[in-house]
């Protein structure tokens, strides 16, 4: 190991062209750096990112109509007959805000129930769980 | 004009007086200078609970839906909506202004909802214009003052000359 390390000292003493030192004073006078094909190619954006989770209404494309009064009653409660919240129903803001103001508009028309939920409509397919919000309450 | 959805609900009636009915609201929203666009009519169906006929008090548990598209002024919608409610054949009426406009696409904020509050951005911008209480306010000013307060203004034993 000595004796390597003593020849290889030697060596560089006697020819110093042969052996690069990485100094700063080399890298500076070391040619630009030429693009080719073999470079690792940079991505602006990560291929893997996922895309953003949309709500129900959105995802679907599905426009809330005060007129159809089965699918607004899908988000009322069946045990209390009131709009459950948007960490119950999965729904962005905006769509939330226009939910309320459908739901409103139907019960002025006349088309729904106000104090409860249609029970033609109770066995509905479920479309959350109001004992499993997706968030903890507002309020809480 | 703003354009509106006139939902009309008779009470149960035959045939030919439904039609009389019917033709008795539009001619009343005619007078009044709307323009009807179009007349739907919902199908027979169940009230989504019970009413009762004006004057005969008679129960309607269900009956026909009817909705007139039209354009009027906003005093002929008042005006025709107290006529409207007081017929007696109707059981519900009213008037619903909709938007003509092409609806603005909506930006679903879903997975911003869902992100844990340290990385929402609603919550970093309550907290880049906090707004402070006067409490909290006092106890910060307490705590700086404390610390100015403990420097001393004068030294216990005077600096030797020079």
């Amino acid at each position: 190991m000595l004796k390597s390390a003593s020849t290889l000292a030697r060596k560089v003493l006697i020819t110093p062209q042969a052996y690069r030192w990485c100094s700063s004073s080399k890298v500076s006078q070391a040619p630009p750096v030429v693009c080719s094909e073999d470079e690792p190619v940079k991505l602006e954006n990560n291929p893997y990112t996922k895309e953003p989770r949309k709500c129900l209404l959105c995802s679907t494309g599905i426009e809330l109509d005060y007129k159809n009064a089965r699918l607004l009653q899908q988000f009322v409660s069946t045990f209390s007959g009131r709009v459950y919240d948007r960490h119950i129903t999965g729904l962005c803001d905006e769509q939330q805000k226009k939910l309320i103001k459908a739901i409103a508009k139907s019960r002025r028309v006349g088309f729904m129930p106000i104090f409860v939920k249609d029970p033609k409509y109770a066995r509905d397919p479920k479309l959350f769980d109001p004992l499993k919000p997706l968030r903890p309450h507002s309020f809480a | 004009m703003p354009f509106y959805e006139v939902s009309v609900i008779t009470r149960s009636l035959s045939k030919s007086d439904l039609v009389k009915a019917l033709t008795r609201a539009g001619n009343t929203l005619l007078d009044h200078g709307a323009v009807i666009e179009k007349v739907e009519s919902l199908g027979h169906r169940d009230l989504p609970y019970k009413r009762l006929a004006k004057q005969t008090n008679e129960p309607v548990y269900a009956s026909n839906f009817f909705i007139f598209k039209a354009h009027m002024s906003r005093e002929a919608r008042q005006k025709t909506k107290s006529i409207l409610t007081h017929d007696l054949d109707t059981v519900q009426v009213d008037l619903i202004q909709v938007d003509t406009l092409p609806s603005q696409k909506i930006q679903c904020n879903l997975d911003e909802i869902l992100k844990s509050p340290a990385e929402r951005q609603a919550v970093a911008d309550l907290r880049e214009n906090q707004k402070m209480g006067h409490f909290t306010r006092q106890m910060i000013y307490k705590r700086t003052e404390k610390e100015w307060k403990s420097i001393p203004k004068s030294y216990p034993i005077a600096p030797p000359r020079p």
